[in-house]
């Protein structure tokens, strides 16, 4: 066997995930709060799960420091994806079970998770993505991976162990209020993506056939993408208070100039370029050589419609209401301010009345709602391409 | 003639356009015929042209950073050195880009605080995003062929970078910066909200109290900046690439 000398199968990832780990035995795991505008008071690992669970987070650094020299083969990369798991869950059920112990007793006390607890999870995440990327495993199994620290999550929030993190506070005193505004986010959003395909789709078959209307066409959808999505709704409240002032059909039918309405029409707007964009896209695609091989082969036009033209373009137009999608998410967040609902109602009321934990607790939703329809998109759109077009995975 | 409309157009626009940002008593005879009644028109506290500078303060300074830090992120995980990071980079920044820049601000408020530098640190942290992507992609789509090439013509490593890999990435990377660049004007908007000032702070201070001339000077003056940068940089590309923008 050669020698290779030390350090030639280092695997810079893990290394600095074993460095970024031991942060978190350095810097404070979560701050005590009184009540929930009082200032922190920090507590750090050792105090906080004890000799025991200090312990099994050194052993569990020293573990991703020493592997990271080992030669990546197999069984390194799996050993430093359970280390990886296995921190994230010392942390948060010790960060759960201490926090509880903490605020026993005390009605309106909280903890707020602290930099040696986020650094712990950023540190999990480098261990556990670092090696699952050159791991020879199946999309699926990939997937599976990746769920397991939300699925830890979701059982200890379940279970009551989370209780004591002030943003699960903020959650249980407007429990209520959040499934209404969750459901307004899901409406808005939902209702500006539909109606923006069905507009989009047309416009840009419309832009393909006619050349006269595609400059225009894309001119105005790029157009709007650029301003800025507060301005886009401040623009359209004057005309839509205008309009309800002149015409009392509109008021009774609800339209003013705050709320929905406004919201919904710029949401519409902005949601349009992807879908037209990828609908121009998906035309231009068909328009190549596959028509002139689906003719070749004696297909009726109906056939080609059902066989060629819908299974190459719907992959295509669903890609842009990905995009959509995932975009209006947002957009809906900050539609909040001009009394839309939603999501954003939570964060600018944290903003307003300086309580963080708030922002956090709207903040989280928004961000795990458009990362999970962000993915289910692509998997679906995934089954739906055909197999000849499958190329760069997404 | 067709030249001379083209240069004339955006030379009237911006001429209205700085009329309105400075001079209070055009702006409020404008407002006033298009929103009658008896609201204040002038948002006293600061002024327009004040709001404007802070606003595009607030995007160069994030965004110059982004682009400065992106690409030489983009470039580190693309040489040997960093190859080791190029899968982790790439995951984080394409799944970080699909959360909302807004969540991102508001994120900010627990961590930094309010204010000027607390909101550039949470606009340069979002708008860093695309640069790392479209770094990553463009130098990833070079051909080897050419790099082998430009090592056979006797190049070193950083000449290969800088004269070969970088100039064929480079329209990418602009669009890459181009998109930070309006993600940023518009996110900044919303800063208002967290206390970075700029234009957002009139269209908030419209908002709650229900003073739409407010929120129309503030939501005009952003459109037109967000519109007039993205056009100017749509024009530097098209000149620099010579092709037609989307």
């Amino acid at each position: 066997m050669i020698d290779r000398g030390l350090g030639a199968d280092l695997e810079k990832t893990t290394l600095l995930g074993a460095v970024l780990a031991t942060v978190t035995l350095l810097r404070p795991l979560f701050a005590f709060k009184e009540n929930r505008v009082a200032l922190g008071e920090p507590v750090m690992l050792p105090e906080a799960g004890g000799v025991w669970v200090t312990g099994v987070i050194a052993g569990l650094v020293l573990a991703a420091g020493l592997l990271s020299f080992a030669p990546q083969v197999n069984r390194v990369r799996w050993a430093k994806i359970s280390i990886g798991m296995l921190l994230f869950a010392t942390l948060v059920i010790t960060l759960g079970l201490s926090g509880s112990q903490a605020v026993a007793g005390m009605e309106f006390a909280r903890i707020t998770p602290s930099t040696g607890f986020w650094v712990g999870v950023l540190a999990s995440f480098v261990l556990v993505q670092g090696s699952l990327h050159s791991a020879p495993v199946s999309h699926l199994v990939r997937s599976v991976v990746v769920l397991i620290p939300f699925l830890i999550v979701l059982i200890l929030l379940a279970a009551g162990v989370l209780d004591s993190l002030a943003p699960v506070q903020e959650y249980y005193t407007r429990e209520s209020r959040f499934v209404s505004e969750l459901g307004a986010h899901l409406w808005l959003s939902g209702v500006a993506v539909l109606a923006a395909s069905m507009t989009g789709v047309p416009l840009g078959i419309l832009a393909y056939r006619r050349r006269m209307a595609e400059r225009p066409v894309f001119a105005a959808v790029n157009g709007i993408q650029t301003i800025p999505s507060l301005a886009l709704f401040g623009l359209m409240i004057a005309p839509l208070a205008y309009l309800s002032r002149e015409f009392p059909v509109l008021r009774s039918l609800g339209i003013r100039g705050i709320g929905n309405a406004p919201a919904l029409i710029a949401l519409t707007l902005y949601a349009l370029l992807p879908v037209v964009r990828n609908a121009y896209t998906s035309l231009a695609v068909i328009r190549g050589s596959v028509i002139d091989a689906g003719k070749g082969m004696g297909m009726s036009r109906a056939q080609m419609l059902r066989f060629v033209e819908v299974p190459i373009a719907v992959p295509i137009i669903l890609s842009g209401v990905r995009v959509s999608t995932v975009q209006a998410i947002g957009n809906t967040a900050v539609a909040a301010l001009i009394g839309a609902g939603g999501l954003g109602t939570f964060v600018f009321q944290g903003l307003g009345q300086g309580a963080p934990d708030l922002v956090v607790m709207g903040v989280i939703p928004i961000v795990l709602l458009s990362v999970f329809v962000d993915r289910s998109l692509a998997v679906v759109i995934r089954v739906l391409t055909p197999r000849g077009l499958k190329g760069a995975p997404s | 003639m067709k030249r001379i409309g083209a240069f004339v157009l955006p030379v009237l626009l911006v001429a209205g356009f700085s009329v309105f940002v400075w001079s209070e008593g055009v702006r409020e005879l404008v407002l006033r015929s298009m929103f009658p009644g008896r609201i204040s028109y002038i948002y006293e506290r600061v002024t327009l042209a004040r709001l404007l500078s802070q606003h595009v303060a607030l995007v160069a300074v994030s965004s110059g950073l982004a682009a400065a830090v992106g690409v030489a992120l983009g470039v580190f995980v693309t040489r040997p050195i960093g190859r080791d990071f190029h899968p982790i980079v790439q995951d984080i920044s394409s799944v970080a880009q699909t959360f909302p820049p807004v969540a991102v601000l508001a994120l900010a408020v627990p961590a930094i605080g309010f204010g000027f530098a607390p909101s550039i640190v949470a606009l340069f942290v979002y708008s860093i995003l695309p640069v790392i992507n479209n770094t990553i992609s463009g130098l990833d789509s070079v051909d080897p062929a050419v790099i082998e090439a430009s090592r056979g013509m006797g190049m070193k490593r950083g000449q290969i970078l800088w004269l070969t890999e970088l100039p064929l990435a480079a329209r990418v990377i602009f669009a890459g910066i181009r998109t930070s660049l309006v993600i940023n004007i518009g996110t900044a908007t919303v800063g208002a909200v967290v206390g970075a000032g700029g234009l957002g702070t009139v269209i908030v201070s419209g908002l709650v109290r229900d003073n739409s001339a407010y929120v129309f000077t503030g939501a005009a003056t952003a459109a037109f900046l967000a519109f007039g940068l993205d056009f100017v940089i749509g024009r530097i590309q098209n000149r620099l690439y010579d092709a037609r923008s989307d």
